[in-house]
């Protein structure tokens, strides 16, 4: 069954260029099949950029529903797993950035220290069981700044190089270094329960 | 490399980690590193948290999510059909009108029958008379005139605009991900506010969008039968206001009215909403579906107690009486939660 899952998506992979040529032409169903293709990736760059279920669903709804609309504009410079990251990275930055999620988290400001953790310890990282340093990591990813929280997601989860991140982003690559020296720094100050 | 306190590197310790130090800075850092052990220790946790991110667990994606998408893209479609299908009838009236007074023109000035295209000193007349009667002259409607634009009235200088968003339109984007937003605002202004608006506006456009909009009509509203229900399910063509109306795509405010509605068919429930909201301007926010997660249906605010009735005689429970709006900005939403059931909700028969 797993095999048969990869393979399908293997196969899918390799019929990407026509898949995307049918779709420009306007194949719903080609469209369709990028999509399964490519939900993953989108998926999870969205999550560790918003941390937030509900936004994320909607966040990737909206890059497919975007890129469906520009994909008559994607020239194939990039691949396309390329423009729908960027996509996917700028639309979820832009949703943090809307009225009503300013007005929502008006409500739930940024404030290490308010996560649950023994603060008064202060448990190196080094010191810190897995388990337990997953379950700080992921409470204290949820309180970074949405701008230090993408900068982490796209160096220490994707592995993207800096330049990839400037791009995406569209900083300098000095303000990429700056940004995941200090992000990298207050999360570790966090997840340890010291004062950022 | 930016040395931290007490002469630790702390911040060029990520870059280290990263192998973004150059020859120098890195051997630096190297001897560094041999003879601090509290440096050792920062660059040993750091390298632990990077691990820790790249493993942090990403939720699985919802099952039905592939298939909201698909939903998605449809709504998006209808929206983008019914935008464009006023589009082309107005354009092409807008045309036909700018002709029309080509040729009453033509006529007043005798000559007609004359060589179809005027020799330059009688296009001069023409637009010259043109200017004496307010009025564009012939060449309004070719590409040539363009760039006389700022000299003629107001009015032509918004119909050609209006004329162009709907050039754009035809053709598709580019991807500009910040400029999506404000395409989809061209499109609002372009169908709704523009053509009828512009230059033949005053003499074809009114005939072609059916009119000026009308004031709610409170009978028939508290009968819940307004203008924009009527609209909504009699498919008729949205009335066009001439003055311009902020988008509600970029900026919006909650307007704390919750509805629920029982519905049968998620997809025709989805085109209602569509509709209402597109009869006013407005948008429709697709936030999933039936799974108590509510879709938000936003409007101008000048025409909010409308929608509000529409969604009433729709069936949209738990809306009384629309309240008071908050100052804000100047379009709000409605969050309607669906319910599928599996018949039409209807009175229980007694």
């Amino acid at each position: 069954m797993v095999f048969e899952a990869v393979r399908g998506i293997l196969s899918a992979m390799d019929e990407e260029p026509e898949l995307v040529r049918k779709a420009i032409g306007g194949d719903r169903r080609a469209f369709d099949l990028l999509v399964e293709l490519h939900l993953p990736q989108v998926w999870a760059t969205v999550w560790r950029v918003l941390r937030h279920r509900e936004d994320t669903e909607d966040v990737v709804q909206e890059v497919f529903v975007t890129a469906h609309r520009a994909l008559p504009g994607f020239r194939g410079d990039a691949k396309l797993s390329t423009w729908l990251h960027r996509i996917a990275v700028t639309r979820a930055l832009n949703h943090v950035e809307k009225a009503e999620e300013k007005l929502r988290r008006a409500s739930d400001p940024i404030d290490l220290e308010a996560v649950d953790v023994p603060r008064a310890i202060g448990t190196p990282l080094g010191a810190l069981e897995s388990k337990e340093l997953m379950r700080r990591l992921a409470d204290c990813l949820a309180k970074l700044p949405v701008a230090w929280r993408a900068v982490l997601a796209l160096r220490d989860a994707e592995q993207n190089t800096y330049e990839h991140i400037a791009e995406t982003l569209h900083i300098e690559l000095g303000t990429v270094r700056s940004r995941l020296a200090r992000a990298r720094a207050s999360l570790k100050d966090c997840v340890e329960g010291r004062a950022a | 490399m930016s040395d931290g306190s007490n002469g630790h590197p702390r911040d060029g310790l990520s870059e280290y980690l990263d192998d973004q130090l150059g020859v120098e800075e890195r051997t630096a850092m190297d001897r560094h590193l041999a003879s601090c052990e509290d440096c050792r220790t920062e660059l040993d946790a750091l390298r632990r948290l990077a691990r820790a991110i790249g493993d942090a667990e990403v939720p699985p994606i919802p099952s039905d999510l592939a298939a909201r998408i698909g939903r998605s893209l449809d709504a998006a479609t209808i929206v983008r059909f019914s935008r464009r299908r006023f589009v082309v009838p107005a354009t092409i009236a807008a045309t036909l009108g700018a002709i029309g007074i080509l040729v009453a023109l033509q006529w007043r000035e005798g000559h007609f029958g004359a060589p179809a295209t005027p020799e330059p000193q009688e296009k001069d007349r023409a637009f010259d008379e043109s200017k004496r009667l307010n009025v564009p002259s012939a060449s309004v409607a070719t590409d040539d005139t363009l760039s006389a634009r700022q000299t003629r009235p107001e009015k032509e200088s918004i119909g050609r605009e209006a004329l162009d968003k709907d050039v754009k339109l035809s053709n598709e984007p580019a991807l500009e991900e910040r400029s999506n937003q404000k395409k989809d605002e061209r499109v609002q202004v372009g169908v709704e506010g523009g053509v009828p608006g512009g230059v033949v506006g005053g003499v074809v456009g009114g005939i072609a969008s059916g009119g000026a909009a009308e004031p709610v009509d409170v009978e028939r509203r508290d009968r819940g039968l307004s203008k924009v229900m009527n609209e909504a399910v009699g498919v008729a063509a949205p009335a066009a206001k001439a003055e311009a109306v902020p988008s509600c795509v970029d900026r919006w405010s909650d307007s704390g009215v919750r509805g629920s509605w029982d519905v049968s068919d998620v997809d025709a429930a989805e085109r209602q909403l569509g509709r209402i909201a597109h009869a006013v301007r407005g948008i429709g926010l697709w936030r999933g579906v039936a799974d108590g997660r509510p879709y938000v249906v936003v409007v101008p605010r000048d025409r909010f107690e409308e929608v509000f009735y529409a969604l009433r005689a729709r069936g949209v429970t738990g809306l009384e009486e629309p309240p008071t709006l908050a100052e804000g900005t100047d379009c709000t939403g409605i969050s309607i939660a669906l319910t599928v059931v599996a018949e039409p909700a209807s009175p229980t028969p007694r």
